[in-house]
């Protein structure tokens, strides 16, 4: 069976942690793994450097991006993504403190598939990563692509 | 109004009336042929009556010269139908009483001739007597015609000068004007009704000789009177037979007048520039001197685009023919920029009014113009700083929901694992130990919604909103589903009138008021609420009832304050924000906020919003 794998971008490892936290009680059979930065992230889809192992570090089904990230920030990343013809169409769902109507809008016209702000309960998590792991992982299909 | 037109070079005042009728009138008193008729006339008779008698036999010339006078007299008196009538007669006389009867020998040649030259000469008599019948007559009309005229125009003062310049002839009208009765003024050098120094300037004398020259010619000036006083006056001078016809009128009343449209203009607080038809400038008052920084002289005569930045020349052209094609008071260049040039080059916006007008001179547009540098100065300083005013507001907005955003960062870690932990500590930890993490992660919870709030109350002071009409039945509905009320019973005394409101800032109203009413009610009692809308006065007054411990009457205005909470017996999770957003948000939408309270018993808060146009 193929894993269901979730790819985490945040620079917060707090944030990084509460998120693992609740996947790990919320998404049932998902995986999530976790990268610092927005250039991590790239590397790991690109499977380069520390990244070549993919037994280690399977291909993932959905990237979840924090936006505010030092060096290379969610957006950039987000469009880095979206210009790779291997990775173009994963789903991308933005998952961020703010709630401000310009970075939705600007990450909905970057071609992010999802808008999320983290809630401020672990409960409330919870939920949300139940969510996102019943849509994306298990419902969502994405087109297949040569890689 | 005096205008002194460019190109003409001579001063040319509103014409006064019926002055060219006047000028033929004088001319036809000088006409040339009625004095030679009547002299051909006078001498034709007795010279025809000789040569008559002349060709006649002696013991005729009495009677012939009878007849012939008898012609002469008729065409003299009655024209030439009398003048013929005569002849006839004195043809019938001399053949009745001289000639022989017929048939006596009455054909005799020299008798038919007699008789020929008699019609001959009386017909010649008669046509000279009726053209001088005419002349004189005609000549008596055009007299009592011209007295009549230049008596009924006493404000005319008429004059003939004969060629050297002395007055031989002098109307009522020169009798008022100057004061001097004909008989003072007769035969004295017209230079006496010139002031002294036109008199040494030699005007009286130029202007003979231009009238002379060029037929006719018009000055204004000031005139001598008798009495010593120098009005101002219009005078035409033409040559006539006998030497020059000069009219004069006074120009005071005229002169005021003008006067006083000088000084309107020149006392007006902008700059006025007077314009006639092609375009150039013949009036201009001090503002427009210090305006433009030329001097009046150098403005007169020249085009008025010589007022404007070089660039704009042309196209001022084409919109002044316009603007002269369908002239109308009005702003010009409404809604354009309008800019003028100073002398030394310099530009400054300006606003000007235009006002056509016409005289007997033309059509003319006064231009009114304003220079606006200091408003456009300070409509840029007020415009600068209300950007600036706006960028703080925008600065502040982003730093407090920075600040919002970064406190609620530490408060999720803490929350989060003060949560985990609980999970991973289930039967390491006492209850007493377990229950302070709890109490942590409530807490953390209580300032999350803190933040919250503000942010919310915030959005709902600043965020600009939509107004659109707003159905409660649903919105309420809506409420409910997202904040369910286990316990309590909410009841909608429905249908809700709708609203002219704002979704959000109304759901706000409504989450908030709700909210208030399920959770301050005493712990043993059931929450029973209601929500009802009641209309008046084009206002909706929605209204929220509850059961609940009510609020004393000290305390009904401050809890719309943000913070306030009400010390009590109940302790609440509330963070004094809901009624301030409330009050706020209904602010926002035009309306007002209230509350009537049992304390003990029940609360009911209300809020009055626009009716929603049907």
């Amino acid at each position: 069976m193929k894993r269901r794998v979730i790819l985490l971008a945040d620079d917060s490892e707090d944030d990084r942690f509460l998120v693992g936290e609740a996947t790990a009680s919320g998404c049932s059979g998902g995986e999530i793994v976790m990268v610092e930065t927005g250039q991590k992230a790239l590397d790991y889809l690109a499977g380069a450097g520390e990244f070549a192992d993919r037994k280690r570090f399977p291909e993932p089904g959905l990237l979840l991006l924090d936006l505010k990230m030092p060096v290379k920030s969610g957006f950039e990343t987000l469009e880095e993504v979206r210009r790779s013809q291997r990775w173009r169409y994963l789903p991308v769902v933005v998952l961020t403190a703010s709630s401000q109507p310009r970075d939705i809008e600007k990450a909905y016209r970057l071609l992010a598939n999802g808008y999320l702000v983290k809630p401020s309960t672990l409960a409330e998590l919870t939920d949300m990563m139940r969510t996102v792991c019943d849509f994306w992982l298990k419902l969502n299909r994405i087109p297949e692509v040569e890689s | 109004m005096k205008l002194r037109l460019r190109g003409s070079g001579r001063p040319v005042t509103a014409r006064p009336l019926g002055l060219r009728r006047l000028r033929r009138y004088s001319s036809r008193l000088a006409a040339p042929t009625t004095g030679r008729i009547a002299l051909a006339g006078y001498l034709a008779g007795p010279a025809v009556l000789l040569a008559h008698a002349f060709w006649s036999r002696p013991f005729e010339l009495g009677s012939v010269m009878l007849y012939t006078a008898a012609v002469v007299v008729a065409g003299r008196l009655g024209g030439l139908p009398c003048g013929l009538f005569a002849t006839a007669v004195g043809l019938g006389g001399m053949a009745w009483f001289e000639l022989p009867p017929p048939g006596l020998g009455v054909e005799a040649l020299e008798d038919k001739l007699r008789l020929l030259r008699f019609a001959g000469l009386g017909g010649l008599i008669s046509y000279l007597s009726g053209r001088l019948h005419l002349e004189l007559r005609g000549e008596r009309e055009g007299e009592d015609y011209l007295r009549h005229f230049t008596q009924a125009v006493r404000d005319y003062g008429i004059m003939s000068l004969d060629p050297e310049g002395r007055v031989s002839a002098w109307n009522e009208g020169q009798e008022r004007l100057t004061g001097y009765a004909a008989a003072e003024i007769l035969d004295q050098p017209f230079e006496r009704l010139f002031p002294p120094e036109e008199r040494d300037r030699g005007t009286p004398q130029r202007l003979l000789r231009e009238a002379r020259e060029k037929g006719s010619v018009e000055l204004e000036g000031r005139r001598l009177l008798k009495d010593g006083r120098q009005p101002w006056c219009y005078t035409l001078v033409s040559p006539s037979e006998s030497g020059y016809t000069v009219v004069t009128q006074d120009m005071t009343r005229q002169r005021r007048q003008e006067e006083r449209f000088r000084l309107a203009i020149e006392s007006a607080p902008s700059g006025m520039v007077l314009v006639d038809e092609q375009g150039a400038i013949v009036l201009v008052n001090k503002q427009a001197e210090l305006l433009f920084g030329y001097g009046r002289e150098e403005l007169l005569g020249r085009r008025v685009e010589l007022l404007l930045p070089e660039r704009l020349r042309l196209s001022h052209t084409v919109y002044r023919e316009r603007y002269q094609a369908q002239p109308s008071a009005r702003q010009m260049g409404q809604g354009r920029e309008l800019l003028a040039r100073r002398k030394d080059g310099t530009e400054f916006p300006v606003e000007i009014g235009l006002n056509p007008f016409r005289s007997e001179e033309g059509r003319f547009v006064l231009a009114a113009v304003v220079d606006v540098t200091e408003r456009k100065k300070s409509e840029e300083r007020l415009r600068k700083a209300n950007e600036a005013l706006e960028r703080r507001v925008a600065d502040l907005e982003e730093f407090s929901y920075t600040i919002s955003h970064d406190l609620r960062a530490p408060l999720r870690s803490i929350e989060g694992f003060s949560r985990i932990l609980l999970k991973r500590t289930e039967g390491k930890l006492g209850a007493e130990e377990r229950a302070l993490l709890d109490r942590i992660a409530r807490a953390v919870n209580g300032m999350d919604r803190l933040i919250e709030d503000v942010l919310a109350f915030g959005r709902a002071t600043r965020k600009p909103i939509e107004m659109t009409n707003v159905d409660l039945n649903f919105l309420v509905e809506d409420v409910l589903a997202r904040y369910p009320a286990s316990a309590a019973s909410i009841r909608v005394i429905g249908p809700l009138a709708p609203v002219r409101g704002n979704e959000g800032l109304v759901t706000q109203i409504l989450a908030n008021l709700l909210s208030n009413a399920v959770k301050f009610v005493p712990p043993e009692r059931r929450p029973e609420v209601e929500v009802s809308t009641r209309k008046r006065d084009g206002w909706v007054r929605l209204m929220v009832k509850d059961n609940g411990i009510g609020i004393p009457a000290a305390f009904r205005e401050r809890i719309f304050r943000p913070f306030e909470r009400i010390p009590g017996p109940i302790a609440h999770e509330g963070t004094g924000m809901g009624l301030a957003i409330v009050r706020k948000a209904a602010e926002r939408l035009g309306g007002r906020v209230g509350v009537e309270s049992e304390p003990g018993a029940w609360s009911l808060f209300w809020v009055d919003l626009p009716e929603a146009p049907p």
